[in-house]
């Protein structure tokens, strides 16, 4: 893998950011609820404060009687002490209340005790000085005060303690409603909020996987070997579309390459076909030879012999005619699927053509136009002299006299030209078309080398791998011209 | 993801948000919106703190009259509070007073309830200090627990020799004068008769407390009303005999009932007019005229008003009654003792208004009772 940054659109991006706001949204929503819950539990928590407030004043107005009553008593100055200790914690406890005058019962019912405790404590002095000073009277009328004060105040502190007692619980009331009210809400929002998230990962996640399905789908579908299906169209910009993306190159890649390769596969089809059809006429041209071997073999040797025999006798003609005739032979015994030179194919021809004028008597004429220039060029063996044969038995053999037979090599826009004419008979446009397309039917048996003009065609085509190779048509001035197209570029 | 698909889940998730938000800030302000409703009231400040002190029995008046002196006290600053109303426990007017004077109030309103106690704790809290704080100091005396002077105001009963800084209420020399006036009209139609007869039904309601020897009262009635009531009658009718007060125990209530029977059951000497100083008698003797089948034998004349006394007016039982104007005494007791905070001297008695409902105008009062009682209901 490569450490490629993040992509802004990558799955794990979006499933980090799933996972975030869903956790964060749950996270707030338990953080604002818990602040929600805590805010009324806190003012829960305050509704009775002040009865603890006046509950605490009216243990530190005991404490403040008891030490008094208790110093007056024994005058000993560990008890003034405590005494004193008690009334500075109960004018912090009285500093606590309300000192001024606003519109609520109970609170100017706490700016009364206020009053009365200031006064109490007043009382209190006096009377401690007036113990000091020992004046009985004057004391025992000021401690009088001090005990009907006390008596005062815890009263007011009772009855206000009650009257806060009723308010606090009315709030008390309230606020557990409230507080119930708030559970529930808390409940429902984080069912909801739940729900929410739930349906959001489900949508989201499935904008995610909802391409990956379509492509895997169209994999399948490929992998089942159907080309055709139509490519998945996935827009989303994360690793799935990336994939989707090369999935779409690969399958249009994957595509041409079958499209080129069926192609090649029927060229190449064709190719072997042409080698077959090559290498089925050449193994029947073989079997020609074969069949036609132990002739020329036998006939080769012996008129070798023949040829000695009349050069002994000084028949000199004959030796021509017998030594031509050996070489027409020894060059049908040779190999027919080795190639040979044109200038061969022309030496070979002008020895069939001595051997048939001998036989016929100079009955035909042969002419040659030779560019010697070309001479040398290449071409599959056994090709020229058929095609004069053919000229011989199916133009001019019929002819009493005048039978012409021409040969012309030349050369025309980078290719060779070998033409066969004659000025026999002619050829209508059925045969050539017959003879063009391979539907003539031959008897070769009796041509000299026992191989027709179709064999002669088919190799042509097979060597050359081209259909224009040889054409056959009616000459300039009548009879019938035999062309063969060598490529001149193909080999020397 | 569609895009369609993401607007609709943003929108949901910020509606979801604002309902939440909405429906937590509801509760948390109808929460407290209820606080408010009993603990509101702090936010008001008043510049000055009045206890007001009621006096027990006749509770429809002294009601009336906290309520139209809280009222005029909302409107100048004045925080009136119903002293002692939320005290557990008995306590007299003295004990209330002695507590407000300790509880340093800026001023007190109440009624004299003609006790030397009470009077001299007036003078106590009224008295201008000034003199002995200079003497104190000059002898190196704490002079922080002495008092500042509270201003007290005496209403329906006055205590003139306490120092008291003013007195509202009615003149019962006006109120007697009324009630005569009252009796010598509901006699009218017994002119036949040689002589009538008139009990004067009175309550004594302060019994526990010592009772000035003053010429004043007469045992919790104000000489003044008897006076001018018999005064009156006498002036009027030579035929009319106003018997002595027939006082009613306060705190035995059945017994005060048999004592109104015992005086109608006897046709012979049933009166021939009843006078009620307070509308609880005023409905028991109503009851009382009722089961002895003495309606028009026993003409009534009644204190004050309630639903059931005009109803009785109106269905002639009672003949009238008389009343003082509870709001008016509340409303002025409170300007009264404004005064006093603000500008020192003030009128040493100040009189309020008494009227009579009866027949003719019980139908006005009905309206108005029933506007009362709507506006106590909101």
């Amino acid at each position: 893998m490569t450490n490629k940054p993040l992509r802004r659109h990558s799955i794990q991006l979006k499933l980090i950011s799933i996972f975030v706001i869903v956790c964060g949204v749950l996270f707030a929503v338990n953080i604002y609820i818990y602040a929600d819950l805590n805010k009324t539990i806190k003012k829960i928590d305050s509704v009775y404060s002040n009865n603890i407030l006046l509950n605490n004043l009216s243990d530190r107005l005991d404490d403040v009687q008891n030490n008094l009553y208790q110093y007056l008593k024994r005058k000993e100055s560990p008890l003034m002490e405590e005494f004193y200790v008690s009334q500075t914690a109960y004018e912090n406890v009285v500093a606590e209340l309300n000192h001024t005058t606003v519109g609520d019962e109970s609170l100017v019912m706490e700016k009364n005790i206020v009053g009365m405790s200031d006064t109490y404590i007043n009382y209190v002095e006096s009377a401690l000085r007036y113990k000091r000073g020992n004046n009985v009277d004057l004391y025992s009328a000021e401690y009088e005060k001090v005990v009907n004060m006390y008596n005062y105040i815890k009263s007011n502190v009772d009855s206000l303690n009650t009257v806060v007692f009723k308010q606090n619980s009315g709030d008390y009331k309230i606020l557990r409603q409230s507080l119930d009210y708030t559970i529930m809400l808390s409940a429902v929002f984080l069912v909801l909020t739940v729900i929410l998230a739930f349906a959001w990962v489900i949508l989201v996640t499935r904008g995610i996987t909802k391409p990956l399905v379509t492509l895997s789908k169209t994999a399948d579908a490929v992998a089942n070997g159907d080309m055709n299906i139509d490519l998945p169209i996935i827009s989303s910009n994360d690793e799935v579309g990336t994939l989707s993306l090369a999935f779409n190159k690969m399958l249009v890649s994957i595509r041409s390459y079958i499209e080129e390769t069926k192609e090649n596969l029927l060229r190449e089809g064709k190719m072997k076909e042409n080698e077959l059809i090559m290498k089925n006429d050449l193994k029947e041209a073989e079997l020609k030879y074969l069949q036609a071997q132990i002739n020329p073999h036998f006939l080769f040797n012996t008129l070798n012999a023949g040829a000695q025999l009349s050069m002994m006798e000084g028949a000199e003609k004959t030796y021509v005619f017998i030594e031509n005739m050996a070489d027409f032979f020894r060059y049908n015994v040779r190999k027919i699927d080795k190639d040979t030179t044109i200038k061969e194919e022309l030496e070979i021809t002008d020895n069939y053509i001595y051997i048939m004028n001998v036989r016929f008597s100079g009955q035909f004429s042969y002419e040659k136009t030779i560019d010697n220039r070309l001479v040398n060029f290449s071409m599959p063996s056994m090709i020229l002299q058929p095609l004069v044969e053919n000229s011989i038995n199916h133009g001019i053999r019929e002819m009493e006299e005048g039978g012409k037979i021409c040969v012309k090599l030349y050369s025309e826009n980078d290719s060779i030209m070998l033409v066969v004419s004659d000025n026999g008979k002619g050829i209508t446009d059925d045969e050539i078309e017959k003879i063009m397309e391979g539907k003539e039917q031959e008897d070769n048996s009796k041509n000299s080398s026992g191989i027709g003009l179709q064999n002669v065609i088919s190799r042509l085509r097979g060597y050359y791998g081209s259909d224009d190779v040889f054409t056959i048509r009616q000459g300039s001035v009548g009879g019938t011209e035999s062309v063969i197209k060598i490529p001149m570029n193909l080999e020397k | 993801m569609k895009r369609k698909n993401i607007f609709w889940i943003i929108g949901l998730t910020v509606i979801f948000v604002i309902i939440i938000f909405a429906v937590t800030i509801m509760v948390s302000i109808s929460t407290d919106s209820k606080l408010n409703k009993i603990k509101g009231k702090t936010e008001i400040k008043y510049k000055y703190h009045v206890a007001f002190i009621k006096s027990s029995g006749n509770d429809e008046i002294w009601d009336a009259i906290y309520k139209g002196a809280k009222a005029n006290g909302e409107k100048d600053g004045i925080y009136v509070e119903d002293f002692g109303g939320e005290l557990d426990g008995d306590y007299s007017r003295v004990d209330l007073l002695r507590m407000a004077i300790d509880s340093k109030v800026d001023g007190i309103i109440l009624e004299y309830d003609g006790s030397s106690a009470m009077q001299s704790l007036i003078s106590e809290a009224t008295k201008d200090r000034e003199d002995d704080i200079e003497k104190a100091r000059k002898q190196n005396i704490d002079t922080s627990n002495y008092l500042q002077p509270i201003p007290i105001i005496t209403i329906m009963t006055d205590a003139p020799d306490s120092g008291r800084t003013s007195f509202v209420g009615p003149s019962d020399n006006k109120i007697g004068e009324i009630y005569g006036k009252e009796v010598v009209k509901s006699l009218e139609k017994k002119k036949l008769k040689e002589s009538l007869n008139v009990d004067f039904l009175v309550r004594n309601i302060d019994q526990g407390n010592e009772q000035t020897s003053s010429e004043e009262s007469v045992v919790g009635v104000p000489n003044q009303l008897y006076y001018g009531l018999k005064s009156y009658v006498n002036s009027h009718s030579k035929k009319i005999v106003i018997d002595e007060p027939k006082i009613l125990p306060s705190e035995d209530e059945f017994a005060s009932v048999s004592l109104i029977v015992n005086m109608i059951e006897n046709k012979k000497t049933r009166p021939d007019a009843m006078v009620c100083l307070n509308t609880f008698d005023t409905i028991n003797t109503y009851l009382t005229v009722v089961d002895e089948n003495a309606v028009g034998d026993v003409q009534i004349i009644g204190y004050y008003y309630s639903k059931e006394i005009l109803d009785k007016i109106d269905s002639g039982v009672i003949f009238s009654s008389v009343c003082i104007d509870a709001n008016e005494i509340g409303k002025t007791s409170v300007s009264t003792i404004m005064e006093a905070f603000e500008w020192k001297s003030v009128s040493e008695r100040i009189t309020t208004p008494v009227y009579v409902i009866d027949k003719d105008n019980v139908q006005e009062f009905k309206k108005k009772l029933l506007g009362e009682v709507k506006s106590d209901d909101e």
